[in-house]
């Protein structure tokens, strides 16, 4: 039995180093904090071999948190044997890792790894030279191309066993040592030189990371990624609909010819079918959505993006990294939370997942198109505002949690590789594609499978037995009724709405199938359009569905901040809808009034204004001028204007 | 002069790092030390993040922790 880890930076290639050797499909992907936890599969060819794949790690000192648990396997349950994957291309940094790793006596291999472009770009590497230098065993491979793959784990059984007797020649104790140290006999070993690839990312990159141009080419390359899994993953799946459509009411009459029992048949066809056939229509779109995000961040351009984004996000208590998972979550908030991983500072990353459901997830979406079609006659800025409702609820809610102790990190530890670019592999993206085929179908699809026979349970049963259509006297209706009242300053306290809620906690595509179950007309249910309009935003801002919750639990690891975000959201969706109704009552109500009440505060504003702008004049360089003090702050005396 | 302060495309030596140690030594661990050249690549929008190429790869960091790199022309 031989258990053999690879370890290295970051973006070295070690996952596609331990898929080409156990034959399994592991996520890879062109940026930092892909790999998380540590991965163990068998060799391919020898069972008793044992491959671990860690997180990319900087540093064995390292104090980031997506570092420690490659840090922790390392120093309380070593392997015996460590295959340290170094990018050829970038040798020197490092080294600095294989260094430390030297210190650990634990038997080792130098893998230099993309030796395939090493020799594109004609760049030696004097391998024999730096075998002498650090005294272990270096081997040029090649994962991507598969090769010397084997060779490598052949070479690790045979040291398996030796004795490290290299105690005195690398006790460096700082990064400063191990660098000088580098420095000194780099030079004999390779010659630095620009890879075509690097040559063509800087090139690209001024276009990617334009200080003006960037941001809306990256809104384009995502409209593009939207437009694409929205239209022909919608095609699909309303096939796919359409079949199951077909599928279910051939299937309805023939168990009725059978004579099975009529609550069997609404068990069988209106609650399993038809939540198996929601589910199943939604699959293609998500399956090209991951596609197309897996080749963007496969390609390196998350990074640009993380790049681009991080100064605003920085304006609301978060950094670049938390803009992927935004985006991921606009598709599907599972998703979400488990990019969220990526982020290092446990604060940002926990803050992330609190705001991360306010983005209208596919589901989410759907919702707000019907809604659209129904009460709005078809008005799509009435769907596609709430994406503008979720944003502005992301930036002021995060200014308002950035201020209490649990989110508040004033740490600059942002510090970014920023990796060439590189083609994305056809390879990955099918696996990603199989990924979340799985996926899907296990958690999402035994969540809401179970718990939409739950629903239609309640639905059909009341106090007498079974009701089947007469929902008003299901167990459902009941428990409904009595909690409308909760809603009533939100100008939805119908016990539909009510249960129209409930039934969005499992799947909030759910919404759609409750209110067409329930009501004739959708307008009645609702005190007036806007309070509608509160409705959808009450869908928007709370807790998302059980699958998207139970994602966020594991990821919070911690009851007490799952409850706490449940509450959190809960209450926001609360008092947003609040706001809405509320504005919308005033507005519609009482408009002269608000009119000149209106024109009287923009008036107080401007006043407010030009006093506070008379007062910075004078005070030219300062640049903690931005507060529109009206008192220099630099020597506390007031303006004489 | 602070690494902040270089305009895009010039180079410099990091003279002294001055920032908090848990942050020095991140950087010191990229190899970012006292002596070694880098090159301002890009700058964001409002000059922030900083991509810079140090030792043939390249990183971003924020203009806040920049401005506490000093940085000379030459090296002495």
């Amino acid at each position: 039995m031989c258990e053999i880890a690879l370890v290295g930076n970051p973006n070295c290639g070690k996952t596609t180093l331990f898929n080409a050797l156990t034959g399994t499909y592991s996520r890879v992907g062109n940026w930092t904090g892909v790999t998380n936890q540590a991965k163990k599969a068998v060799y391919r060819k020898d069972k008793k071999v044992k491959i671990v794949d860690l997180a990319g790690l900087y540093s064995l000192y390292s104090k980031a948190q997506d570092e420690q648990s490659a840090i922790s396997y390392l120093t309380s349950t070593p392997p015996q044997v460590i295959i340290n994957v170094v990018d050829g291309t970038n040798l020197e940094r490092n080294l600095n890792l294989t260094l430390q790793l030297l210190s650990l006596k634990i038997p080792m291999i130098l893998a230099i790894n993309m030796c395939d472009e090493l020799e594109k770009n004609h760049i030696k590497v004097d391998a024999l030279k730096l075998s002498n230098l650090l005294n272990v065993k270096v081997i040029f491979v090649s994962a991507l191309k598969n090769k010397n793959v084997d060779k490598l784990i052949e070479v690790a059984k045979s040291i398996k066993n030796h004795k490290i007797t290299r105690e005195n020649n690398f006790n460096f104790s700082t990064a400063k040592q191990r660098f000088e140290f580098i420095d000194k006999n780099i030079d004999k070993i390779v010659i630095k030189k620009q890879t075509k690839n690097q040559l063509f990312t800087q090139k690209a990159d001024n276009l990617f990371m334009h200080k003006i141009f960037g941001i809306p080419i990256f809104f384009a390359v995502m409209t593009l990624v939207y437009f694409l899994s929205i239209k022909i993953g919608g095609f699909f799946g309303q096939k796919i609909l359409n079949a199951f459509e077909v599928f279910i009411s051939n299937a309805e009459i023939k168990l009725k010819i059978l004579g099975v029992s009529q609550w069997l048949i609404s068990l069988i066809c209106h609650a399993i079918l038809n939540s198996l056939a929601s589910l199943t229509s939604f699959l293609p779109q998500v399956l090209i959505l991951f596609a197309l995000m897996a080749v963007i961040e496969d390609s390196g351009y998350a990074v640009r993006a993380t790049f681009l984004f991080d100064r605003i996000f920085q304006k609301f208590g978060l950094g670049g990294k938390s803009l992927l998972p935004m985006i991921v979550s606009c598709g599907c908030t599972v998703t979400g939370f488990l990019s969220s991983r990526t982020i290092e500072n446990d604060k940002e990353r926990k803050m992330t997942i609190f705001l991360l459901p306010f983005m209208p997830c596919g589901a989410k979406t759907a919702v707000f198109g019907w809604f659209a079609s129904t009460l709005f006659n078809g008005n799509a800025l009435v769907a596609s505002s709430m994406y503008f409702v979720g944003i502005f609820c992301v930036i002021i809610f995060g200014n308002i949690l950035k201020k209490f102790k649990p989110f508040k990190s004033n740490n600059n530890n942002f510090l970014l590789e920023i990796p060439p670019l590189r083609l994305p592999s056809i390879k990955n993206v099918v696996l990603v594609m199989k990924d979340k085929i799985c996926e899907f179908a296990t958690k999402a699809g035994l969540i809401i499978f179970t718990v939409s026979v739950f629903l239609w349970l309640l639905k059909s049963v009341g106090l007498s037995g079974y009701v089947g259509e007469r929902v008003e006297n299901s167990l459902l209706y009941l428990v409904a009724d009595k909690i409308k009242f909760i809603f009533y300053p939100l100008g939805f306290a119908s016990w539909e709405a009510t249960v129209a809620i409930i039934s969005g906690a499992f799947a909030k595509e759910a919404v759609i199938e409750t209110l067409k179950l329930l009501c004739l007309d959708v307008n009645t249910i609702f005190y007036a359009k806007y309070s509608a309009y509160a409705f959808m935003a009450f869908i928007l801002l709370s807790p998302p569905c059980v699958a998207a919750l139970a994602t966020a639990y594991k990821e919070l690891r911690s009851f007490k901040w799952f409850a706490f975000m449940c509450l959190f959201q809960f209450l926001t969706a609360y008092l947003v809808a609040l706001i809405i109704n509320g504005l919308g009552f005033i507005i519609f109500t009482y408009s002269h009034l608000l009119l000149s009440i209106s024109i009287g505060i923009i008036i107080l504003i401007t006043m407010v204004l030009c006093i506070k702008g008379l007062g910075r004049i004078g005070c030219k360089n300062c640049n903690l001028c931005s507060k529109g003090e009206i008192k220099c702050h630099k020597n506390k005396k007031p303006y004489t204007i | 002069m602070t690494l902040a302060q270089l305009k895009t495309g010039q180079k410099a030596f990091i003279r002294e790092i001055n920032t908090s140690s848990s942050i020095r030594e991140r950087l010191n661990e990229f190899g970012i030390i006292k002596g070694v050249e880098i090159k301002v690549i890009r700058k964001g929008l409002f000059d922030n993040p900083i991509e810079i190429n140090v030792r043939n790869f390249n990183l971003a960091i924020r203009e806040e922790v920049a401005s506490k790199i000093i940085v000379v022309k030459d090296y002495v």
